[in-house]
């Protein structure tokens, strides 16, 4: 009855990109059991949820085997399952972000770069585009953004510095924060802040000056010091000057449109060549070409000493934990500036920190470590926590993941704006906030939304199944075989696919009570009410 | 008596929500019971409804409202780079001769012409409707109002002598400073700081008088938090409930709010994810059937920002019946509209451009002015606008950066409308008020203009606005007169 289609078909050719980063700790020798081993298929599957986009049994058994490190080991050798090629191989069906979203959900719940993938995703809520903006919606848009994905996706575990250097050019994000045909002065108009000031205060320094453990740095006055001023954005502005698509030729730098796909071209003639004085009152002299000056730039930033707290903070968020302490955040952001190689911007190096620091291990975690885990995270793991069957690709080579008809609550690239989904400092109002506790992923987690996203996890999990049409859309799960197992083995199941074995014995009995009304119903309608209902619970939704 | 009845009511909600925080610690609520007596003493008459319409990212609404008279368009246009035309790609003026009589109107106190943004080849209606209004005086502008800790002038600004409203010109810094009134920080919305003094004679209590359409921090007070409502109000949950049901949606629907109540998580996250998904279960019964009995027949634009101004007016139905089970007599709505942070593309002449979001703006708040007159609440509801900045005069090459001051509107039957309030400042790059590149120091500060809003809720004391508007003693008026009595 399960009917498992092989990956390998599903697959779009891939037209694999540059080749990974060696990953820089090398294989110990198989004769020594490595020490990372986790002493419980419970304990693997934590660091799975923290790694992946849900724990798998495969994934359990191998980090059981090999260890915690060495897994990262073979992740970071793992290639790119990349969108950009699927975008463009689709043949006769529109090119939306919709089908940008099938293949994403399509690789988070099957692909092998698990962590890469979870990576990009961490990545792309820092470095953020979004298909909300109004001109990047249509064709060739998609395709540009799910390039701009396997870019963050190739470059997950290499340089900060090159990945933001990479953001920087990009035609995407030229066009998002208008540094796209930016003009230099001219009689009536200054060149556009907008890059400038974003770069700064989201993608490297942010506003304050940080201590290396990510708490403020404070004047003799008790106050927080800014990182710059007004005047270093007016300046830096001027640096992105000149960028128009890559294959523009000398007469048409501001004109004509075309989707020329490639990092922007820069313009000496169209850049701003006078001096400017940057962040830290760095003086960038006169008559240096756009683009020796924008490196100058992107290294400055990235080696300035707010860089590595800021990153390590956000990243820290993304994968383990809300409320880090200033130990661990200090420990990720020494790994930051160091990566033990006397490298800077490691991040391949920052996020095995993250993973594998004393603090993230801790087992069991103290009630205050973990997050809500983000509203995507939600609906893959459940899919992965369960057999599934995946959608047949249409003769179109397209995979209807998505249904454009119910709204996924959070797609990858799609944020409101620049500032992500959630802020990294949003405290819900009352018991949290009194309490300085910080909860990102709840500033979208309303009274209102809660009720999308626990729908979201419904009609993407295995709704079809009962009294739908299941050859409708997929993924949905395969719940006839669940539908033969007692009310105590389906239970047992939930706690391990799901919770990992954390179940409370309060929600145990909830669980338990629960099903022996529902016993003259159907098996698929028993186990769809019990993995519906986990699914809604305050344990599942939030990952310790 | 009555009064003692529903401020322990409120005292015994606030208690349970607290006590509710099991595992967090309890945070004894002494001091929202303190606010909240204060309160007690005012009567709060009929209903009074404030709808914050934000405009997200920092409306240039130097193209929104501009000279009209001859010699001050001129200064106007200059300092915009000229008029916008094929030619001239960089300009960001609008030429006069597109200002018709539509658009045309002035200032009932100074006899000053203005215009509004007069649309363009795809809506040419541009904000013709918005004109009427204020020439039907239902309609006023602040012009010049901004962050300010204190008053400020331009020497003062270069010398450093006055503090500055922190990181000036980023777009969540100042958007907080707006939702706060508070430019010296703080922790707590002014509109929810409103409604924690006026929801105290609410009927029906567990339905906070802050209710949000979208996220914001304005509403968010130290006893109030936000309801946050769908645009097209209550969404039912799939596979779940009704509760009292026998079938399995009732069996699940009883698992899940058990799962709720016992919050077995140790983790606050979890707890107040649970809290936060009970909230949304108690109210949605009573409240999607107090919207399904409360329509509106107006039609809205086919928009999502139309969608939430119906859902607002048939909320506010709902909330002024006297038969209803809600019977709120002060709510504050929170609605944001987006795209306005216009770098590139401001003068396009599509969808995308700043005329269309601001045609699109005139009709939408339109169609609620006329559904507010089909419930009759026209003369009991407030709407006015925030928006984190406005922008520089100057251009960018095809649109304008973040700047400080700008203008909103007001809108509502109690407003005294078809004024100018604050100043209109002199359209100059580097002026008396302005700097280099037309980032405009604030007339009035966004204090004055909150508190004058408060005052019509109901917060007329001085100590009471004190406490919500700490700064508002560093201006020389609480009071900028657009509101009625």
């Amino acid at each position: 009855m399960r009917q498992f289609i092989a990956i390998s078909a599903l697959l779009v050719s891939c037209s694999c990109l540059a080749p990974p980063l060696q990953a820089r700790t090398f294989f110990k020798g198989d004769f020594e059991r490595p020490a990372d081993i986790p002493a419980s298929d419970s304990e693997a599957a934590r660091f799975l949820t923290q790694a992946t986009f849900g724990p798998v049994q495969a994934d359990i058994d191998k980090v059981r085997t090999i260890g915690r490190s060495r897994w990262i080991d073979q992740q970071m050798l793992q290639p790119t399952t990349p969108a950009f090629p699927y975008m463009m191989g689709l043949r006769d069906v529109p090119k939306i972000h919709g089908r940008r979203m099938d293949r994403h959900l399509h690789t988070f719940v099957v692909a092998p770069d698990q962590l890469r993938q979870r990576m990009a995703f961490a990545l792309s809520e820092i470095f953020v585009i979004s298909s909300q903006h109004p001109a990047l919606i249509t064709d060739p848009s998609p395709q540009h953004f799910a390039g701009y994905w396997d870019m963050l996706a190739d470059g997950a575990f290499g340089s900060y510095a090159v990945a933001l250097k990479n953001v920087t050019h990009h035609i995407t994000m030229g066009k998002y924060l208008s540094h796209f045909r930016n003009r230099k002065a001219g009689p009536g108009h200054e060149p556009d802040e907008n890059y400038a000031r974003e770069i700064m205060q989201l993608f490297s320094v942010g506003l304050k000056e940080l201590n290396i453990d990510g708490t403020p740095m404070l004047d003799a006055g008790g106050n927080p010091i800014p990182t710059y001023a007004q005047g270093a954005i007016t300046d830096l502005a001027k640096v992105f000057t000149g960028f128009t698509y890559t294959n523009a030729g000398n007469n048409n730098i501001f004109t004509g449109s075309y989707g020329a796909f490639g990092p922007m071209k820069c313009f000496d003639s169209e850049h701003d060549m006078t001096a400017k004085t940057v962040i830290g009152n760095t003086v960038l002299p006169a008559a240096v070409g756009c683009n020796d000056e924008v490196d100058r730039v992107i290294n400055l930033l990235a080696s300035h000493r707010n860089a590595a707290p800021f990153i390590a903070r956000l990243l820290i968020q993304r994968f383990t934990t809300s409320n880090p302490s200033r130990a661990y955040v200090r420990r990720v952001a020494e790994k930051f500036r160091d990566n033990g190689d006397r490298e800077a911007g490691d991040l391949g190096a920052v996020v095995r920190q993250i993973l594998l620091d004393p603090e993230a291990r801790q087992y069991p975690p103290p009630a205050g470590f973990g997050k809500i885990r983000e509203p995507l995270l939600q609906v893959t793991a459940i899919l992965r926590a369960w057999p599934f069957q995946l959608p047949v690709p249409g003769a179109d080579g397209n995979l209807p993941m998505a249904r454009n008809s119910i709204p996924v609550t959070q797609v990858p690239l799609n944020a409101p704006s620049v500032f992500n989904f959630y802020s990294p400092d949003y405290q819900p109002p009352g018991a949290l906030q009194a309490a300085g506790i910080y909860a990102p992923e709840l500033e979208s987690v309303e009274e209102a939304s809660v009720y999308s996203l626990s729908n979201s996890k419904a009609y993407y999990t295995f709704s079809a199944y009962v009294g739908g049409n299941t050859t409708d859309v997929r993924p949905y799960i395969d719940l006839d075989a669940l539908g033969a197992l007692s009310d105590a083995e389906l239970i047992g199941e939930i706690d391990r696919r799901m919770l990992y074995g954390t179940m409370s014995p309060g929600m145990r009995a909830i669980l338990a009570e629960m099903l022996p009304p529902l016993a003259s119903a159907n098996g698929r309608e028993r186990a769809r009410s019990a993995i519906l209902v986990a699914a809604l619970s305050p344990e599942f939704v939030t990952q310790r | 008596m009555k009064q003692n009845d529903h401020s322990r009511r409120r005292f015994l909600r606030t208690l349970g929500m607290t006590l509710g925080a099991s595992g967090v610690g309890a945070f004894l609520p002494q001091l929202q019971l303190i606010r909240a007596a204060a309160a007690d003493d005012r009567a709060l008459n009929g209903y009074r409804a404030l709808v914050c319409i934000y405009l997200t990212g920092g409306n240039d609404s130097w193209n929104m409202l501009m000279p009209y008279d001859a010699a001050r368009h001129a200064v106007y246009t200059t300092a915009r780079g000229g008029v916008h035309s094929a030619a001239n790609g960089a300009g960001l003026a609008i030429d006069r001769g597109r200002l018709g009589t539509p658009v045309q109107i002035s200032d009932a106190a100074t006899g000053a012409q203005y215009a509004l943004n007069p649309g363009n080849d795809l809506y040419p209606e541009g904000m013709s409707k918005l004109a009427t209004l204020y020439r039907a005086n239902k309609l006023a502008f602040v012009a010049n109002v901004g962050t300010l800790v204190k008053p400020l002038t331009k020497a003062q600004y270069q010398n450093g002598s006055v503090p500055l409203p922190p990181n000036l010109y980023a777009h969540d810094a100042q958007e907080r400073l707006w939702h706060l009134a508070t430019a010296s920080g703080g922790a707590y919305g002014w509109g929810g700081l409103v409604a924690d003094k006026v929801g105290i004679e609410n009927g029906y209590q567990t339905l906070s008088p802050s209710i949000a359409l979208d996220g914001n921090l304005f509403g968010s007070g130290i006893d109030t938090r936000n309801y946050a409502l769908g645009k097209d109000g209550l969404l039912s949950l799939t596979g779940v409930d009704p509760v009292a049901s026998a079938s399995g949606g009732g069996v699940r629907a009883r698992a899940v709010d058990r799962l709720l109540a016992e919050q077995q998580t140790a983790s606050p996250l979890g707890q107040e994810y649970a809290r936060t998904f009970q909230r949304g279960r108690q109210l949605y019964t009573v409240l999607d059937a107090a919207l399904r009995s409360n329509t509106v027949t107006t039609a809205f634009p086919d928009t999502g920002f139309g969608d939430r101004l119906r859902t607002i007016a048939r909320m506010i139905k709902a909330s002024r019946d006297p038969a209803g089970t809600l019977r709120h007599k002060r709510q504050i709505y929170f609605v944001r509209v987006g795209h306005f942070d216009m770098h590139d593309g401001l003068m396009a002449d599509d969808a995308n451009g700043h005329a269309g979001h601001l045609a699109d703006l005139s009709t939408a708040l339109d169609a609620f002015w006329r559904a507010l007159n089909e419930i009759g609440a026209h003369n009991e509801v407030t709407t006015f606008t925030m928006s984190e900045f406005g922008r520089t005069l100057s251009s960018n090459g095809d649109g304008s950066d973040h700047a400080w001051g700008g203008v909103q509107m007001v809108m509502g039957g109690a407003v005294n409308g078809g004024r100018l309030y604050g100043s209109f400042p002199a359209q100059q790059l580097d002026g008396p008020v302005s700097l280099a590149r037309g980032q405009f120091i604030p007339a009035v500060s966004v204090d004055q203009m909150a508190a004058t809003l408060a005052r019509w809720m109901g917060v007329t004391g001085a100590a009471e606005l004190g406490t919500i508007f700490p700064n508002l003693a560093n201006f020389p008026t609480a009071n900028l007169g657009f509101m009625a009595a």
